[in-house]
């Protein structure tokens, strides 16, 4: 993949990440940053369980294979 | 842009099955908001209407009605409190007179509560109402209404469908990324695959794919560059076929050619002089026959179009045959053959004249090969109980990167010495077919500088009855 590809791809994560903080902010009616950048910080976490379940699925994979061999 | 490509038809494919879950998921989710909103305010108006109705019953006084009444106007909620003939006592915020259908009231007066949406005519502002009748002693006295304005609940409903939709747009961003990647790696392997067969097929044959993976597609990678070594080697060879071919042709032919002229023109001083050069033109002749029959041969098998005459024969007899016919040339070069044949031996189920063809082969290629030493021919059972031919020298052996290309067709393991040698190249290739078209494998193994072993196995196919 080309650098450009990259960046659309991860503008597009940002931008969708930005618009689910937005949407579990607004409610709050935050007057600060904080819960923000809290509720951001929650998103990644939640984003970032499945990509872990993978890696986790990808090694246990890759061990088995390597034992097999 | 060409949108004709795997990365696009993967990623829409990934993207709309995305939607196929999240479009469901949040009309679903908008349904549980709107319900549990609804119901929130139904209950509440309910509890209220059942708790004034009560203080109305147990008084049944005109002052706890107006108190009521007042306690209403403080509150949210519209309040009116009905008689016997459904007109209005109290009032608190309703500023229409609201006609109750006949069926309500017939349940009122049978004691059920009732939920029901009104409209205000004049704003047209829709309400959540609960009635709750007035009974006492088993006799009706009228009822009580509790009205909650729709449109709040609509409003916050708004908000959180707006809110949704942005959480829903912004899910659609994130798969869009994550897809945009994802479909170009997955894709990546095999648009890479395609370019290298195509310069493979136009003829760089040098193009290798890096196999990305162990899973089908490391696999698919690796059978492309199989096949470009395949076929490198098969042009290699095709090469040298006709290079061989015009060498071998061209040799002889130049020979009997030259020699002819001489003998045309006279040009020969003796007799015996003479006699030489005819034996030459003869010699030439048989090799060139030699190599056109081996030819012949070769690629009739390659056809299909030999036919075998089965039968069962006595593998021991056919390889003494054999070996009879080449002592004289082994003898001739110092070479000793031994022989291990047993007495009593299976038959095995072949064609006689194709399993002479093989020994002889495999003999005349063995004393070809070998300067000196022995010659070791050997006929046994194995432990599987099949039968198996075992030809052996003390030649100069083949290198180990040349065995697997020994039984292709004009594969000579050095060139120019097997030439000399007077080997078409064709024998072993002959040998591998036929032995594959009886049912039997081919083995061979060897160490430079100290010999070649063959193994010919066959399945027993008689007893030695």
């Amino acid at each position: 993949m080309k650098l450009v590809e990259w960046l659309i791809a991860i503008s597009l994560v940002i931008i969708g990440v930005s618009c689910l903080t937005m949407s579990a902010t607004s409610m709050m009616n935050p007057a600060s940053m904080q819960p923000y950048l809290y509720n951001l910080f929650r998103i990644c976490v939640w984003i970032g369980i499945p990509i872990l379940i993978a890696l986790v699925i990808y090694w246990i994979i890759k061990r088995k294979r390597g034992d097999s061999e | 842009m060409n949108v004709n490509r795997i990365a696009i038809k993967l990623g829409v494919t990934i993207i709309l099955l995305f939607l196929l879950v999240l479009l469901p998921l949040g009309f679903v989710i908008n349904q549980i908001f709107s319900g549990f909103y609804y119901n929130q305010v139904q209950n509440h108006i309910n509890q209220l209407a059942s708790r004034y109705a009560g203080a109305i019953t147990a008084s049944r006084s005109t002052m706890t009605v107006n108190m009521i009444e007042m306690m209403s106007s403080f509150s949210d909620v519209k309040m009116m409190v009905l008689d016997a003939q459904m007109n209005i006592m109290a009032n608190s915020g309703v500023s229409w007179t609201p006609q109750i259908p006949v069926n309500d009231i017939s349940r009122l007066e049978t004691g059920d509560a009732i939920q029901t949406e009104m409209v205000d005519p004049t704003s047209g502002e829709r309400f959540l109402a609960a009635g709750q009748p007035i009974l006492a002693d088993k006799s009706f006295y009228g009822a009580v209404y509790v009205l909650s304005s729709v449109n709040g609940i609509d409003q916050s409903l708004k908000k959180v469908q707006q809110l949704l939709m942005l959480s829903g747009v912004g899910a659609f961003f994130i798969a869009l990324g994550f897809t945009f990647v994802l479909s170009r790696k997955l894709s990546e392997p095999l648009v890479l695959m395609e370019k290298a067969t195509r310069r493979i097929a136009k003829g760089d044959l040098d193009a290798r794919v890096h196999p990305p993976s162990n899973d089908e597609i490391g696999s698919l990678a690796t059978a492309i560059n199989d096949l470009a070594v395949d076929l490198q080697r098969y042009r290699d060879t095709r090469r040298e076929f006709f290079a061989n071919i015009s060498h071998d042709l061209r040799t002889p032919m130049t020979n009997v050619e030259g020699y002819a002229r001489v003998l045309k023109e006279g040009l020969y001083e003796t007799e015996e002089e003479k006699g030489k050069y005819l034996d030459i033109i003869h010699q030439e002749s048989i090799r060139v026959t030699r190599l056109l029959h081996d030819l012949f041969e070769l690629s009739k098998m390659e056809e299909g179009k030999i036919s075998l005459e089965m039968e069962w024969i006595d593998l021991t007899e056919v390889m003494a045959h054999m070996i009879q016919k080449v002592e004289p040339k082994a003898k001739g070069k110092g070479l000793d053959i031994s022989v291990d044949l047993p007495d009593q031996f299976p038959f095995v189920y072949a064609d006689g004249l194709r399993m002479e063809q093989i020994f002889m082969n495999l003999l005349e290629n063995a004393i070809r090969y070998t300067e000196s030493g022995t010659i070791k021919v050997q006929i046994r059972r194995t432990e599987q109980g099949k039968v198996l031919t075992i030809v052996e020298d003390t030649g100069i052996g083949i290198p180990d990167k040349e065995l697997p290309h020994v039984f292709e067709r004009f594969y000579r393991v050095e060139k120019s010495r097997s030439r000399e040698h007077g080997g078409t190249g064709l024998g072993l290739a002959i040998v591998k077919q036929l032995v594959d078209m009886q049912g039997g494998a081919i083995e061979v193994t060897s160490v430079i500088g100290k010999g070649t072993r063959f193994e010919i196995t066959f399945p027993v196919g008689g007893d030695t009855s």
